[in-house]
Formats: structure tokens, sequence, C-alpha cells
């Protein structure tokens, strides 16, 4: 007999859906100039959604397996993701939900951003940005790295995430005074 | 990209703190090769799935026009095989149901890729109905009538139902008397199988239903290729349209009510397709259809998932999940109280890693031992597979327990 662990979840940030497509409404493969395309996407964008999932969810591994299903999906439906306007921001969200899902709730309770990450970084300044980040609410960090990161607007954020623009600015403007605050208590310690 | 709104104050300090923190991260390390061959993997999946689909229809095709009504009086089912799903091996035919017992039957679905060996691996599918027995044997048997089961549901006295393709051996044309309310195509109808606690078939039908929502004491409740209601009484064997607004096919049956996890997909290009907007559950009478209450859950509780079982009290909607592709990944189990709205949920089983190893989990079909106790049955392929695996190999059950159970 397995106990039950009480879930958890994130405020915002929604799972993603399993729907199984009718046989009948199942995307077509792709064909050979689809192909190109996405592997020009691909190179020009799997390592910023990637930087951006890692930056977000402070798991470098989890940020992998979420770049890897959103480009998986993004590969999958190409011909209607590549006539978006913003497929690498599609592409985000898609590994954000995934990631952010019920069943790696696991994975989350772990310690965010294990040493084994932070020994590959150069610049000192990083583990004390990346040791700030983690110290915010998941949906405050994916708003600051939607405007930081991806240099995106309130309004594209916020069609992004699924957020009315007001939830984003507050988002926002709540993640920087607690960025401020930690920056300066670390900067002064 | 957007311009900057200007009432924001992202000072450019920490704008180039949190920009030379991702750029010093290691870059990703994945290539390209392959994103292609696990979505080719993934791809050749779901022509398993159609594959499957085009083999039902194909069977009802060419296994001649539709026999319609019993068909020669109560038939006994056939013991196939009985592997096994632990050490003990099955060795005689199904112990008579039990009343108010939900029986853990598998859905027919198998998988099959390529393996690193060029060999086809996977999970071998049959067409005959699989069913976990209280004691975790694995027990297969054949449905007389049914050529090839799609699904089965326990009913309250301890028998099932099942629907499934009709035998080749069926010629007869059904009488002029539709037995199915709605119309259909010829080779979209299957045989509906009444099956009593002592093993022996009560009756087969014809039917326009595809698949099965739930049953109560007195009536069968289905749905067809348009998501119509269908409904068919276990005294008479009448079927009838329903037109119960309220339902859906998504529902669950037990207790005296049906339980419906209901979310709004929102489609846009901002957004990931089907990504629900809300999640509503929701309560109807089993006899009257009308809805007696709802409640507001998390939107991610509107997966589908791989199917949901209702407690036999309906007190508790258990939620078979899995991870988007379903391919890879994990299986598990969500909790929802229904009167509550309390959520307990458990990762039951996943793969080691997600490179595409050929490792994978499947769900395969779970029940209700009694009010507290869940039992889920999987499948888990392990990595580097060289062939194709009987279910029984590979299955993995767990029991999990409702709080204070």
């Amino acid at each position: 007999m397995e106990p039950f662990g009480v879930r958890a979840r994130l405020s915002g940030m929604d799972a993603p859906p399993t729907r199984e497509l009718p046989a009948a409404a199942r995307v077509p493969v792709a064909r050979e100039p689809d192909d190109h395309s996405f592997d020009a996407f691909y190179r020009a964008k799997s390592d910023s959604v990637y930087r951006a999932l890692a930056m977000t969810l402070g798991d470098a591994h989890l940020a992998r397996e979420a770049t890897d299903e959103a480009m998986t999906r993004a590969c999958a439906r190409w011909h209607a993701v590549r006539s978006m306007e913003n497929p690498g921001g599609w592409a985000y969200r898609v590994g954000l939900n995934w990631a952010t899902s019920w069943w790696r709730k696991r994975r989350r309770e772990q310690p965010l951003w294990p040493d084994r990450d932070e020994a590959a970084v150069t610049d000192p300044q990083t583990p004390v940005a990346l040791a700030a980040l983690r110290r915010l609410p998941l949906n405050q960090r994916a708003v600051v790295v939607c405007r930081v990161l991806l240099d995106l607007s309130t309004v594209e954020t916020a069609d992004l995430l699924g957020l009315a623009q007001g939830t984003v600015k507050s988002r926002l403007a709540r993640a920087l005074a607690a960025l401020r605050t930690v920056l300066t208590v670390e900067g002064e310690a | 990209m957007g311009t900057r709104d200007e009432d924001l104050d992202l000072d450019d300090e920490l704008v180039a703190l949190v920009r030379g923190a991702a750029a010093d991260l290691p870059g990703y390390p994945g290539d390209v090769a392959s994103i292609r061959r696990r979505r080719a993997a993934r791809r050749r999946r779901q022509t398993l799935y159609v594959g499957l689909s085009a083999a039902l229809v194909a069977t009802v095709l060419f296994g001649g026009v539709a026999l319609f009504g019993p068909v020669g009086g109560p038939a006994p089912l056939t013991v196939v095989s009985t592997p096994p799903a632990s050490p003990t091996v099955a060795a005689s035919p199904p112990a008579p149901g039990t009343a108010g017992l939900q029986r853990l039957f598998f859905v027919p679905y198998g998988q099959s890729s390529e393996g690193d060996n060029g060999a086809q691996v996977g999970v071998r599918n049959n067409d005959d109905l699989d069913e976990v027995l209280p004691d975790g044997r694995l027990l297969t048997s054949h449905v007389p009538g049914l050529a090839a089961v799609v699904t089965a549901m326990s009913l309250p006295d301890g028998g099932f139902v099942a629907l499934g393709t009709k035998s080749p051996t069926e010629t007869t044309p059904p009488p002029g008397a539709a037995a199915s309310p709605t119309p259909a195509g010829a080779d979209e109808r299957f045989n509906l199988a009444v099956v009593g606690p002592d093993g022996r078939v009560r009756s087969l039908r014809d039917t326009a239903a595809l698949g099965l929502i739930g049953t109560n004491d007195q009536r069968v409740f289905m749905y067809d290729r348009q998501s119509h209601l269908l409904t068919m009484d276990l005294a008479t064997g009448r079927q009838q349209a329903l037109s119960w607004p309220a339902l859906s096919p998504g529902a669950a049956l037990a207790g005296g009510h049906f339980v419906e996890l209901q979310g709004d997909a929102q489609q846009g290009d901002a957004q990931p397709p089907d990504t629900p907007t809300h999640c509503t559950l929701r309560v109807l009478d089993d006899r009257t259809g009308a809805q007696t209450s709802s409640r507001t859950l998390p939107v991610g509780d509107c997966d589908p998932g791989f199917g949901m079982r209702l407690s036999p009290d309906g007190q508790w909607l258990a939620v078979a999940q899995a991870t988007p592709g379903g391919s890879v990944g994990a299986i598990g189990v969500l909790l929802i109280n229904v009167a509550t709205g309390q959520q307990y949920s458990q990762v039951l089983d996943q793969v080691a890693g997600s490179s595409d190893d050929g490792e994978s989990v499947d769900f395969q079909g779970m029940a209700w031992l009694d009010a507290g106790r869940l039992r889920i049955a999987w499948t888990h392929l392990p990595a580097h597979p060289t062939r194709m695996y009987d279910k029984s190999e590979v299955l993995r059950l767990r029991t999990v327990a409702t709080p204070g159970a």
C-alpha cells in the first residue's frame, strides 16, 4: 500500500494537456521543406529556449527535458508552429507547462540548481543572480525571464503566459523588488 | 518582439545580471537529430493507434454484416491463457465476479517502434480481454461474439459489459428495427456483450456505440462516434439515444452519480494547442442526468490523461495521468475527493532518463478494489528493448489507498 503525498500546485502555472487527438485530427507528416525550416528554427532558438527554461525552473536537467519535449512538439506541429508570431515563445511556454505539471513535483521538491550546474559557470556574479532568482516564486521567475531574457513586452508576456497585463506588471514589480532586496543584502554581506 | 513598456522599472544593472547569468550557464546539450528520433518514435506509436482503429474497422468491413440480438443463447467465456502478472500462475477459469467489485480490465493498446537492433520492439496487444484478478493474476479471456475487444466495464452485480468488433462469422444482417437509435454505417458498428458474474454471456447486441461511459444496475451508458449518448436497458436490451445535455462521454459513473471533469480548451497562436483555461468537476444524478453540484479545480486537473474511475461509493475520482506524448515519461494517479475537492497525487513509475533509449511506461487499466483502495496496472518497457513483449512480462501493479482508508 502506497501512501499519497499531498499535492502542491503553483498558481498561474497550468499543467499541459495530454489529450489524445482523434486519429483523423492528427497532424500529417511534415513535408521536406518544413523539415529544413524546422532545423533552422531549432538552430536559432533551442539554446535560448533552454536557457530561459533553465533560469525559470532552476534545474538544468529538467530544462533539458523540457526543451527536448517542446522541440519535439514543435517538430511534430511545425506546419502550424512556423506560422506563429513567436515560435520560440511558444516553445518556451510548452516546455514550461510540461515541466511544471504535477508529475514533476517530486523533482521540484529537490534543491534547486544543484552544485553540479553552478560548478560550470565562470562569472562570479552568476551564482548570486541564480540564488536571487531561486528565491522568487516560479510564476514571478517566468515573468522576469519573459521580460528580460526573451525580451517580450508586457502584452506579449501576458499573451504567452495566459495572464492579464496587470498580473504581469504586478508580478514583475514584486519580482524586481525582491531581487533588489536580495542582491542588496548579499552585496552588503 | 514588442517595444518595452515605458512604465516598467527594468534597471540596466538587474537586466545585465540576469542576462549574464543566463549566458554563463552551460549551453543546451541537445541536437536536432535526437529530436527527430524522438518525434519519429512518437509518430510510430501514433501510427499504431491509428492502425488499431483501422484494424477494428477492417474487421467489421470484411467480417460480414452485423448480426443483431442474442446469438445462440448464453455462452461461457473462453479462457485463452493465464500469463502471470505475478509469480503466481492462474490455472483456473476466472472466479465469478463479486457484486460491487470493480474489475480491472486492460485497454487494448500495445506499442511498437524500431529498436536499436532494427527489429520491432514494444508491447504486444491481443484481441481478447485482459483482466487482472483480485489476487494479482492476469487472465486473458475470449468473449464470444467479439473479434477484438475495444473496452469493458464492470456491472454492479459482478459481471461486465464488453464492446468490440464483430466476429467474422456473423453474417446475418440486422433486422429491420434498428437496434441502435443513432445512424451509423455498417463499418462503424460494434457488438455489445453483457456477461454475468458466472462468466456466461447473457446477451450480445449490435450497437452504434464506440465507447462506454459506465453502468449501473439498470442501464449501460455509452457514446457513439459523434459523441451522442446512448443507453441500453439491461433488462430488455433496448437501446436508445439519451438527451442529457449536462452529461459528456468523458464522465465516470458509480455510487448513483456521474462525475466528470470539464475544461475548455483555448486555441490561439500564443497558447500551446489544447491548453485548458478552466476546469470544473461536475456531479450528475445517474437517474435523471441533472447536475447536483459542481466545483472549480486547478486547470491541470482537466488533463484527461488515460482514464478515470469513480470509487464504488462515488466519493473519490481517480485519474490516471502520464507525461505528454505518453511514450516516455511517467505514470501517476490523481485522486480527487468529489465532496471536498481535496486532492492527492502520486507518481507510480517513471523512466530513468529522458533519452530515446526505448524505455517507456504505458497505462493499462485501473479499478477500485473497494471504496478506499485503487489498483492501477501499467507496463514498463525496459531500456534498449530487443523484442516485442507480452503485457504479462512487463506488467506492474500498484494498490494505493485513499487517506484514512
